[in-house]
């Protein structure tokens, strides 16, 4: 197990490394922040010193190994329009981000994992059926779109909830609820799929004809065995869970490292865009490496060693 | 010189005449939450350039001058008078009995730190760049100060209005370093400074012992809130009280609420037709007088004034705006024609019409695809072919305009960083060399250093004037309107928006 963890951390450098490879070229071949530095009226010769200071007037390589060179010491570099460290600005939002993606991962498998079972239990039924065409809506549905209706309702209408920012547990419940509802399609035609799959195995059968609970069966040889699956997709939804806290972050006014990126993407802030890109990137290989462990305590007949193809 | 002094004694009675209201009756009360779209990059007034951070800024410092909020001129606040000397000195009389929130007092020498903190290169302060016609800051007694100037300098008072030119207390920064006074700032503005969470809020609280009186309002929260439509969302839940850049689209939901009004100003920043005239980016029909002549008479301003933007616009007739200095309301712009405009295209030898870029970009121009289509529109009817390029980036427009590459025409915008001066905005644009400048000549380049070499209120206005009846019969621009400030304020509140684009919420008060 230790040679498979230590295999995937190695392999993770590489993907970091590829990672700062492409934000680092796109991010330089279409823009320029010096522009929107300097005031609008500065003379070309003001442009051209301020691209000197910041080294941007350097080949791309050279600039790239520059910040390879920093970036392995932790050193992204300072951020071109605060002159702060572009990692202490990251960490102080990467909490924030933290507490969103885990409350909609929550709220998302709560809402995926019961809606999952009942489908698969009553196959065929008018609340299978139901929860099918809500799957594909909730798939269908613009996440942005969805955090303005709740905030219109639960905010404006009803004035139940806070619209916006980050404090209470309150502030946490209309971001988590739609950050969940874009995870949770997904998650529920994965679960209903597996319980499916595993409901009509022989062991179920067997299980059933020793006289074994129906709720015990269920929660506990059933799920167990449909949650393989779920578990590595999680993983892999990690990713798309902090896709999703982008546009979240956004309309809830949450101060977290996405909506952060995205400021800096617009202004061309590399050394920001490039710190956040690399952390978000080692968080969702860190993401599948821990579906990947837990795996393993699920289905004993993984073995870890043998899998680092 | 006897008509410099004149001219400064007239200067130092309408500044005399202007001194602010007297301090508010009431103790502050209560909490005024407004929103911002993005955060300060930092609270130091001098270290950024950002229109967010500035709006901060101006509620826990003070200027040196101030603007009257009905002629947008500039008017005293922390210097009483500004008096030229001689064509290079310029005296600045302090108000006295001023402190800062931490008790230091404010004193000629506050004054002359923060200007050489801009000015010192090491500082690398970008308001730097505004600066640079002063050769030195002397001290003359506690209270009084003498700016010696490179050459004449006659947008002084424009400059020490400045939003993010606050005075700052030498002896704290000193002491605590540049660092922490960018989280910790310490001014002697009407608000003390509270807490700065990044990215999410600032929170002030009322300067009880402000030199104008205390403000009506106890505590000042600016939130960070990027997404419109939840801005509206939190001002019709009652989250937050004041909200800016509202689409004129929105006007209306805003309006029948009941919990909140519409607040909307002009400002300074103008929208054109720029022409590349010189054919700076290759050759074009542009360069042809009668082509340039022929696209004035065919844009219908007025009705995408009204139609497009609701009538939140003023018409601008020469391209400079109506508020500022040196504007000429006598020039008249070309009549809305498309016979006239076929006629003349025809006479310029395009009967059968012909084709022209249009270059747009995103960011600073209200409803900027509508208009560009509109212009699409009444061009099309005379003729002309429009080939759309968008810019989705302001850093890769800018780059374009700066490298001559904005060929045919271009839907442009400027907002005279701040400077309610004629100079402001003809300067880059027309003077030869100027990295914005797609329509040169001899001629315009001796209006346009006239216009910056004399402190002559008069002769400067005499220039522009002839300038600007130049540029229109040239047809070098379509010159169309000065945008609005939407902003949308709670019930709760007496309060305006400003034309600076700087919101007053020291200002406001309760209803």
């Amino acid at each position: 197990m230790w040679t498979f963890v230590v295999h995937r951390l190695v392999r993770a450098v590489f993907v970091c490394l590829g990672i700062s490879l492409i934000t680092f070229t796109l991010l330089h071949v279409v823009g320029d922040p010096v522009l929107l530095l300097v005031p609008q009226s500065a003379s070309d010769a003001d442009v051209r010193l301020l691209k000197e200071k910041l080294g941007l007037d350097r080949p791309l390589w050279a600039q790239y190994a520059v910040f390879l060179r920093d970036a392995v010491r932790g050193d992204f570099g300072e951020s071109l329009f605060t002159q702060e460290s572009a990692l202490v600005l990251i960490l102080e939002r990467m909490p924030a981000t933290l507490e969103l993606t885990f409350a909609g991962m929550a709220v998302g498998l709560l809402i995926a994992i019961p809606l999952g079972v009942v489908s698969a239990i009553r196959r065929g039924s008018l609340t299978d059926r139901l929860c099918t065409v809500g799957a594909v809506t909730g798939q269908a549905m613009p996440i942005f779109w969805l955090g303005i209706m709740l905030i219109i309702v639960f905010a404006v209408q009803l004035r139940v909830l806070p619209a916006s920012g980050r404090g209470t547990l309150a502030h946490l419940v209309l971001p988590a609820i739609t950050l969940g509802a874009y995870l949770a399609p997904l998650t529920m035609r994965l679960t209903r799929s597996g319980m499916l799959d595993v409901l009509t195995q022989d062991y179920i059968r067997t299980a059933r004809a020793k006289g074994v609970g129906e709720r015990v069966l269920l929660f506990k040889h059933a799920l167990r065995n449909a949650a393989i699956p779920i578990v590595t997709i999680l993983g892999v939804q990690f990713g798309r869970l902090l896709g999703g806290a982008v546009v979240t972050e956004t309309v809830f006014a949450w101060p977290g490292v996405a909506s952060l990126a995205v400021k800096a993407i617009n202004t061309y802030d590399y050394p920001v865009v490039q710190g956040a890109v690399v952390l978000l990137a080692f968080l969702i290989v860190l993401a599948n490496l821990l579906a990947d462990i837990a795996v393993t305590w699920l289905d004993p007949r993984v073995r870890l060693d043998e899998d680092h193809a | 010189m006897k008509r410099i002094v004149t001219l400064a004694s007239l200067l130092l009675l309408a500044l005399s005449l202007a001194v602010p209201a007297g301090p508010a009756d009431a103790a502050p009360r209560g909490r005024v939450t407004v929103a911002l779209g993005s955060d300060t990059p930092t609270q130091d007034p001098h270290m950024h350039t950002a229109r967010m951070g500035i709006i901060i800024n101006q509620h826990i410092f003070d200027t040196l001058l101030a603007r009257d909020t009905t002629t947008w001129k500039p008017v005293p606040h922390l210097a009483e008078s500004v008096k030229s000397v001689n064509a290079l000195t310029w005296e600045l009389r302090l108000r006295k009995g001023v402190t800062f929130h931490n008790g230091e007092p404010f004193t000629a020498e506050s004054v002359k730190f923060s200007f050489d903190r801009v000015l010192n290169p090491e500082q690398k302060s970008p308001l730097r760049g505004n600066f640079t016609w002063i050769k030195s800051v002397d001290v003359v007694d506690e209270h009084t100060v003498r700016i010696v100037t490179t050459k004449p300098y006659p947008l002084i008072q424009e400059i020490l209005t400045f939003g993010n030119f606050g005075m700052v207390p030498p002896r704290y920064i000193k002491e605590k370093g540049d660092a922490n006074f960018a989280k910790h700032p310490v001014g002697t503005g009407p608000f003390t400074f509270v807490e700065w969470r990044k990215g999410e809020r600032t929170v002030l609280e009322a300067n009880e012992r402000y030199w104008k009186g205390a403000p009506a309002i106890k505590t000042l929260v600016f939130r960070v809130i990027p997404e419109t439509a939840t801005q509206i969302a939190e001002l019709l839940s009652g989250g937050v009280d004041i909200i800016r850049a509202v689409p004129p689209d929105q006007i209306p939901a805003i309006e029948r609420s009941g919990t909140a009004r519409i607040t909307a100003t002009k400002i300074l920043r103008v929208v054109y037709l720029q022409l590349d005239g010189d054919g700076r980016a290759g050759k074009t029909p542009l360069t042809d007088v009668r082509v340039r002549r022929a696209i004035n008479h065919a844009v219908n301003v007025d009705e995408i004034m009204q139609k497009v933007l609701g009538g939140k616009a003023v018409r601008s007739t020469t391209g400079d705006n109506p508020m500022v200095f040196g504007y000429d309301p006598a020039v008249k712009p070309y009549a809305y024609d498309p016979a006239q405009a076929r006629k003349l295209l025809a006479e310029a030898g395009y009967p059968n019409g012909l084709e022209l870029t249009l270059n747009t970009y995103a960011g600073s121009i209200v409803n900027v695809d509508q208009v560009a289509q509109a212009i699409m529109g009444y061009l099309s009817q005379v003729g002309v072919r429009v080939k759309l390029r968008h810019f989705a980036d302001v850093g890769q427009y800018l780059a374009n305009f700066r490298g001559s590459k904005l060929d045919g025409m271009t839907l442009a915008s400027w907002g005279y960083n701040s400077v309610f001066d004629t100079d402001a905005i003809y300067y880059i644009h027309f003077h030869t060399g100027e990295p914005y400048a797609y329509n040169t000549s001899r001629e315009m380049d001796q209006w346009l250093e006239a216009g910056r070499s004399t402190v002559d209120p008069r002769q400067r206005q005499d220039v522009y004037s002839r300038f600007q009846r130049f540029i229109v019969d040239q047809a070098y621009w379509v010159p169309m309107y000065a945008q609005f400030t939407i902003e949308a304020v709670s019930n709760k509140l007496n309060y305006e928006a400003s034309s600076d684009e700087i919101m007053r919420v020291h200002a406001a008060t309760w209803k």
